[in-house]
């Protein structure tokens, strides 16, 4: 089916599956329409019907909070087109940067899942065709019998990567997550699409590293430690990496940093922020010897040791939006950063 | 001419959203300049600005990292364009702009 799409700066047009939205269509065809989480939740991917009929997958999806729904306004991740349509978007549509992996639909089986810690687990993603992605990208995931896709970080770095690995932490009320946690989700078949993001790490971008994550934030991270470590980027740049979590108990991915660490024990630096203890434990440290620890706020923390480190840094950023916005204002208002130099994706 | 606050709402280097008596929200700014007056709502994507940052100079909206200098409401970085002032004024503490928000914003907004 035909979408045409009038920007603030061009007009294209491309062909969208039955049920596949509109987004999704416009994304695997090269166009760079805005989105931000893919999955219905931000709002970013908004357009207004011109004419044609949609179908909406999902009616009550926080994203349209801001929507002008009598104006026509809708979301492109969650509509589909039911014949030929003509939609504005109020954005400029750019070209897709040379290099960067087109998205696309891919299919896989679920393997290996493992629980972190009490409440994050992995898993992984075999898949039917090999993918490739850029450090830092998620890709969005659905399964049958659960409506809709969620958005996932690869933790894994691979050129036509044959299996993706991700963390989920379980939310009270996430359907998948529930459905991840309590059924041995071994086998289950998955659609994924994907890659997406913009907070991608290449070697090429040639500055220190300066990653701050909260929770399963951490995810995105590992891929850009792992990409960086293959490419022996350490050798001759920093790298600071702090991750938040709550307490000793939930640390996770020890080993995984502490085997990063060993590759570049001289420039990379992790430290594992624990909000809700008031002291570090000993045995904590014992276990994890070449990591730091330190207590508070990943953000504060991140505040307390970059002091005076913050020449040619790109940051990164991960986690519950609480935390990410204190990092953008600690990297805007005190380290007095740019914004380009600062790279984040908003899920919700 | 429409009041918004008194001076001593909006503390130097800081900001504040106020509803005007015309139901518009608006936001004022303290800058060493003076008192500066903006739609209160990312013209991005709808976001409230005084969720922002400000340091006295440059605003930045915290959803994208849109800025502007609010002295003119200059682009600066990752911003597609522009905030259109209001021209404000100060009588006897009393912070006002001087056109009909209802129609200014309506004139710059609409599609």
């Amino acid at each position: 089916m035909k979408v045409q799409v009038q920007a603030r700066n061009r007009a294209v047009q491309f062909g969208a599956n039955p049920g596949e939205s509109v987004l999704y269509a416009g994304l695997r065809n090269g166009f760079k329409l805005p989105y931000e989480c893919a999955t219905g939740t931000c709002g970013t991917c908004k357009a207004k019907l011109v004419s044609g009929d949609i179908d909406e997958h999902w009616p009550d999806a926080p994203g349209k909070k801001n929507l002008k729904l009598e104006q026509g306004e809708f979301l492109m991740c969650q509509c589909s087109a039911r014949g030929e349509l003509s939609i504005e978007v109020g954005a400029f549509l750019t070209d897709m940067e040379a290099g960067a992996v087109q998205p696309d639909h891919f299919k896989g089986t679920i393997r290996d899942t493992r629980q972190l810690t009490a409440d994050v687990m992995s898993f992984s993603v075999a898949l039917k065709e090999p993918c490739d992605f850029d450090a830092g990208q998620f890709v969005v995931l659905r399964c049958s019998g659960v409506e809709g896709y969620r958005g996932y970080s690869m933790v894994n770095f691979d050129r036509r990567a044959e299996r993706l690995d991700f963390v989920i932490k379980k939310l009270s009320g996430g359907c998948l997550t529930e459905k991840l946690f309590r059924d041995n989700p071994d086998g289950m078949e998955v659609e994924l699409f994907g890659p997406l993001g913009v907070a991608t790490f290449y070697p090429e971008i040639d500055k220190n590293l300066l990653c701050i994550a909260g929770g399963s934030g951490i995810a995105g991270i590992m891929s850009i430690l792992s990409r960086a470590t293959d490419e022996r980027y350490f050798a001759k740049h920093r790298g600071h990496v702090f991750f938040g979590v709550r307490t000793s108990e939930d640390v996770f991915f020890g080993e995984e940093l502490e085997a990063f660490k060993a590759a570049a024990p001289d420039n990379l630096q992790i430290v594992i922020a624990l909000s809700h203890m008031e002291s570090v434990p000993g045995e904590l440290q014992r276990r994890y010897p070449t990591l730091e620890f330190d207590t508070g706020w990943v953000h504060e923390v991140a505040g307390r040791y970059m002091q005076g480190s913050y020449e040619n840094v790109m940051a990164y950023l991960a986690g519950p939006p609480p935390a990410v916005d204190a990092s953008i204002r600690l990297l805007l208002l005190q380290a007095r950063l740019t914004t380009d130099s600062i790279r984040y994706d908003k899920f919700s | 001419m429409l009041f918004l606050c008194r001076t001593e709402d909006v503390p130097e280097n800081g900001m504040k959203q106020i509803e005007a008596e015309t139901g518009h929200k608006l936001l004022v700014l303290h800058s060493a300049e003076g008192y500066h007056v903006y739609d209160a709502m990312c013209p991005h994507q709808e976001v409230p600005l005084c969720e922002g940052l400000y340091d006295g100079s440059v605003l930045t909206c915290h959803e994208h990292l849109w800025q502007w200098k609010v002295g003119t409401g200059e682009a600066v970085g990752l911003a597609e364009c522009p905030l259109q002032p209001y021209p404000a004024s100060v009588q006897d503490g009393e912070i006002y702009v001087h056109v009909d928000c209802g129609e200014a914003s309506a004139s710059r907004t609409g599609t």
